[in-house]
């Protein structure tokens, strides 16, 4: 029996981790994909739904340097507080849902960089 | 709060109805000129009295601020025209412009830090941002006099106005403020029936004219009031205010009483100042389109509000002294593109006749006569495509020209018997639902945030103000809403992505262009060698003047000719 419990332990413990796995992709996809509608919604009027902005007026985001840094703490720190012409969103958006649009802006039109959690937009 | 007496209202109705079945029996090209025909043989459009005036206001008399040289009203008089007075710029010395001074403007909203124009009235310059903060500079150093510091997000077009020593201006939360010309202290404010922070208001005979463009009841005590474009139940209201001491001596509400049946339907918003005949003291307004557009997923294709709309995409005639309507002209009823009749009117002599001339989004410019309101002539301007559609099919997009940010944006000029408009053909895919928008708002940012800019080109025209035919065109390979501004022999408008172009009154040639530091959103103002231009967008937003013979050169060189006249 006491086998046949640990492999039942160890196999819980797996599904466990796998679920957790899981879930934590699936946030991930989850918050991209949130973060998608609310571009849609308060972003690409400006930069645009591909992105690139518009010349001497909206940066592009695609390729954009600062959106692709390893660290995420500048373009949170512009979409939270603003930066020149462009408006801060700490009053329209709770700090979920500005990690969530980072996250895809973070991701979309080949910039690769990491998601954002919502502790790190806080 | 004033309404019309029960007779206009059943003379609305009547109106609405016969326009209705002249929708109904007229195919899907002449909708709309046969309602415009309807109403043009209607002896009196409509009229409207109201014994419900709460302040009086003076006899007409001009504030003396409107006196000698300089841009004491939004578009340089109250009749609209964008022509600068006593300005010695012209095609002979364009080139020798440099940069005099420049002020950084340090806050922003959606649409940058700057979407209006500056006054300048005896040697100082007025000026309001997107964040609503208001400023006093020095015409000739920049130095700064004074600022009200408001820090309240505005959506624009804003803006200050100038009247018996004072400054006019709406704030970004619900309210309406006189500040002291000289100080910028507060001297009143007045609340008003919805968002603020969307109008440049005037000043005339004793009142301050301002409107609102998405009115609706407060959302809660202590908090701002925020813009909600085409938000449920919403409406524009125009408004005349005792500029002595901010009494609302008349209000009118753009949207009839009801919504038109249905509380998710709002709009007609008033976004521009009126233009103001100052020998009878008649005010002259326009107001936007109706929403949702072009619906929701429960309301397509603008079920949710059949009829003309009324008082959508209508020129309203009103005595500035009482609020009595004298008649209202609906341009483009029941519209379901956003194509809005939001453009500053303009007073026109021309052809023998006294006009006021429309414009906005829809790409049309219309002149009427002022004092019937009929119809005298309409131009379609810029690409047409699909916008003469009534129903769009379901589950199918659908590209419209003029797009939601197409046709006239932003004022045009009047000057010698010619109008200047700047005209962008910038498309936006149209679905039934608005890409299954929730309500009015929704469909406003579902259509925004799928208008591409780089899609889109813009013109300048010039019109025949007597019969609308199209003197010449000049074509810009980008986007534009930068208004017309008339100067001697010039005509200077800018493009979005901030270059900025003089042209020969004349023919269209282009004689100078210079590419201004950041994007453009907004209109100068010009006085004797200087021209005042907000810069409001990209990484160094700022208002720069520039002057003949400045050491900072702001010429690039003569551009090649681009126009193409017609």
């Amino acid at each position: 029996m006491l086998p046949h419990r640990a492999t039942s332990a160890r196999v819980f413990l797996l599904s466990a981790v796998g679920v957790v796995m899981l879930a934590g992709c699936g946030g991930e996809a989850q918050r991209v994909a949130d973060g998608k509608m609310i571009y849609g919604e308060h972003c690409s009027t400006c930069h645009q739904p591909d992105g690139e902005g518009y010349a001497q007026v909206y940066p592009n985001l695609a390729g954009n340097p600062i959106v692709r840094l390893p660290d995420p703490a500048p373009v949170l720190e512009i979409v939270t507080h603003g930066s020149a012409s462009m408006p801060g969103f700490a009053a329209e958006l709770s700090p979920s849902q500005i990690a969530e649009v980072v996250s895809y802006v973070r991701d979309a039109w080949g910039n690769d960089a990491s998601p954002v959690s919502a502790a790190q937009s806080r | 709060m004033r309404t019309p007496r029960n007779g206009f209202l059943v003379a609305a109705i009547l109106v609405a109805v016969v326009g209705a079945a002249a929708i109904a029996a007229a195919g899907p090209s002449r909708t709309r000129l046969a309602y415009e025909r309807r109403l043009d043989a209607t002896p009196f459009l409509a009229t409207a009295k109201s014994d419900q005036t709460t302040a009086k206001l003076a006899d007409a008399a001009a504030p003396p601020e409107l006196e000698g040289d300089g841009w004491p009203t939004a578009n340089a008089d109250l009749a609209n025209t964008r022509v600068a007075r006593g300005s010695s710029i012209r095609a002979g010395n364009v080139e020798r412009l440099g940069i005099a001074w420049r002020v950084r403007l340090d806050e922003a909203s959606k649409w940058g830090s700057a979407a209006s124009g500056p006054l300048i009235s005896n040697g100082v310059v007025f000026f309001q941002d997107l964040a609503s903060n208001v400023v006093a500079l020095e015409l000739l150093t920049g130095r700064i006099r004074w600022r009200h510091v408001l820090r309240q997000k505005a959506f624009g077009p804003n803006g200050p106005a100038l009247g018996w020593g004072r400054v006019y201006a709406q704030d970004g939360d619900h309210h309406l403020l006189a500040l002291d010309a000289k100080t910028g202290t507060r001297i009143w404010q007045t609340g008003l029936n919805g968002p603020t922070g969307q109008q440049q208001p005037v000043a005339f005979g004793g009142a301050v004219y301002t409107g609102i463009a998405s009115g609706r009841k407060r959302a809660g005590p202590g908090e701002l009031q925020k813009t909600a474009l085409l938000g449920p139940n919403s409406s524009g209201w125009a408004y005349g205010i005792r500029a002595r001491d901010g009494r609302i001596a008349w209000s009118f509400r753009t949207v009839t009483e009801g919504n038109w049946g249905n509380p998710v339907n709002g709009g007609a918003g008033i976004w521009f100042p009126p233009a103001i005949d100052s020998q009878t003291g008649i005010t002259y307004w326009s107001t936007g389109n109706p929403g949702p557009a072009p619906g929701t997923s429960k309301y397509p294709n603008a079920s949710s509000r059949p009829g003309p709309n009324l008082y959508s995409n209508t020129l309203l005639a009103i005595d500035g002294r009482t609020g009595r309507v004298n008649w209202w002209h609906q341009l483009l009823p029941h519209d379901i593109y956003h194509h809005d009749l939001q453009n500053a009117p303009i007073l026109v002599r021309a052809g023998g006749r006294d006009l006021i001339v429309a414009s906005g989004k829809m790409g049309i410019v219309f002149a009427l006569d002022r004092s019937t309101g009929r119809l005298v002539w309409r131009r379609a301007v810029g690409r047409h495509e699909n916008d003469n559609l009534k129903r769009l099919p379901p589950g199918r997009a659908v590209q419209v020209y003029p797009g939601f940010w197409g046709g006239i944006e932003t004022p045009g000029a009047f000057a010698d018997g010619t109008l200047y408009f700047q005209v962008d053909d910038l498309p936006t895919p149209y679905t039934a639902t608005a890409w299954d928008a929730k309500d009015g708002q929704t469909s406003v940012e579902n259509l925004e945030g799928r208008t591409v800019y780089a899609k889109g080109t813009s013109s300048l025209i010039a019109l025949d103000a007597g019969s609308g035919r199209i003197r010449w065109q000049h074509r810009f390979g980008t986007v534009g809403f930068g208004a017309a501004t008339v100067v001697n022999d010039l005509v200077f408008t800018s493009t979005y992505d901030g270059m900025v172009y003089a042209l020969r009154r004349r023919d269209g040639r282009e004689v100078w262009r210079w590419q201004a530091p950041g994007g453009i959103n907004a209109w100068p103002a010009v006085s004797g060698d200087t021209i005042i231009l907000p810069v409001g967008l990209g990484l160094r937003p700022q208002l720069i003047a520039l002057r003949l013979g400045a050491k900072e050169h702001a010429t690039i060189g003569r551009a090649r000719p681009e126009h193409s006249p017609r």
